[in-house]
């Protein structure tokens, strides 16, 4: 079951639905760079780690605004 | 057109090799004020301006205004800081804001939640990815988000300092950049100037990634 997952410009859909979005987070860091301590929102709203996420929430972990210039 | 550029650093002047050009054809007689206290220095030239000496402001203003009479060119020869920030951003002003950190960043912000009409065009960058991020107000309403916001931390609570408030012993350490990624985020911020002209920003931010070649626009719901 399909939740999608977004870092940045990036994205994937992932078979992780009723997993938790620590689980998600552990699983996609590699594949999107998620830095660590990222904020999570599930449908544009922040949560915690231990959040059930559900098929066809959209998590993102937010990425920091670019420093340089 | 009352433009603000501040910051004439990577980004800064890749927005410069387009948006005149833009606006010298469709908004004759605007105004650019480019704002910066530092020099350029050889070290910058794989990214920056190739200009020898000279404050970067006042070096990029005079030679802007040979390339483009139909325009109006300004120089602030000196970091945006509490005390000339009221000065430098005002009413009815268009902002791009090209700087390299987030205290200058949260200052600007601050000074635009001030004005009832100003359009806040910020980018920033790491190595090979960044984003854009669009504060907007118009009639003292806000259509998009303020860019310190509580989705953003690093510019709410910024950990550096303002260039301005360093002591003159203090080194900072610069990261290195790639001079694609500048350009691709001047390339966003001009884009979303585009989308303001025609009636059609709808997002607060912008990623890029210049690896998989993506970005992604985003508009944020406040937690009320």
């Amino acid at each position: 079951m399909a939740v999608r997952v977004v870092s940045g410009a990036s994205s994937q859909n992932v078979d992780l639905a009723g997993k938790t979005v620590g689980d998600v987070r552990a699983f996609m860091a590699q594949a999107l760079n998620i830095a660590d301590g990222a904020q999570a929102l599930v449908t544009g709203h922040s949560v915690g780690d231990d959040h059930v996420v559900a098929e066809g929430d959209q998590i993102e972990f937010v990425r920091e605004a670019g420093e340089k210039g | 057109m009352n433009i603000k550029i501040i910051g004439i650093g990577g980004i800064g002047c890749s927005l410069l090799k387009t948006l005149p050009q833009f606006l010298a054809f469709r908004f004759e007689g605007s105004e650019i004020t480019l704002v910066d206290g530092d020099n350029f220095e050889p070290r910058n030239r794989d990214r920056q301006a190739d200009f020898e000496v000279g404050n970067k402001a006042e070096e990029m203003a005079k030679f802007l205004a040979k390339q483009w009479p139909e325009l109006v060119f300004d120089a602030v020869s000196s970091y945006v800081s509490l005390e000339n920030v009221i000065s430098v951003v005002r009413e009815g002003d268009i902002v791009f804001l090209c700087v390299d950190n987030h205290a200058t960043r949260r200052l600007v912000s601050d000074r635009c939640q001030d004005l009832d009409d100003v359009l806040l065009i910020s980018g920033g960058n790491e190595f090979t990815d960044g984003n854009i991020q669009v504060n907007w107000r118009r009639d003292g309403e806000e259509l998009t988000m303020s860019i310190a916001n509580e989705f953003h931390p690093e510019i709410l609570f910024p950990r550096d300092k303002n260039p301005a408030e360093r002591g003159c012993d203090e080194i900072v350490e610069s990261a290195p950049q790639l001079l694609l990624t500048n350009n691709a985020v001047a390339t966003s911020m001009l884009n979303a100037f585009y989308a303001f002209l025609e009636g059609k920003l709808d997002y607060d931010e912008v990623y890029i990634d210049i690896f998989p070649n993506n970005t992604r626009s985003v508009k944020r719901e406040r937690v009320v």
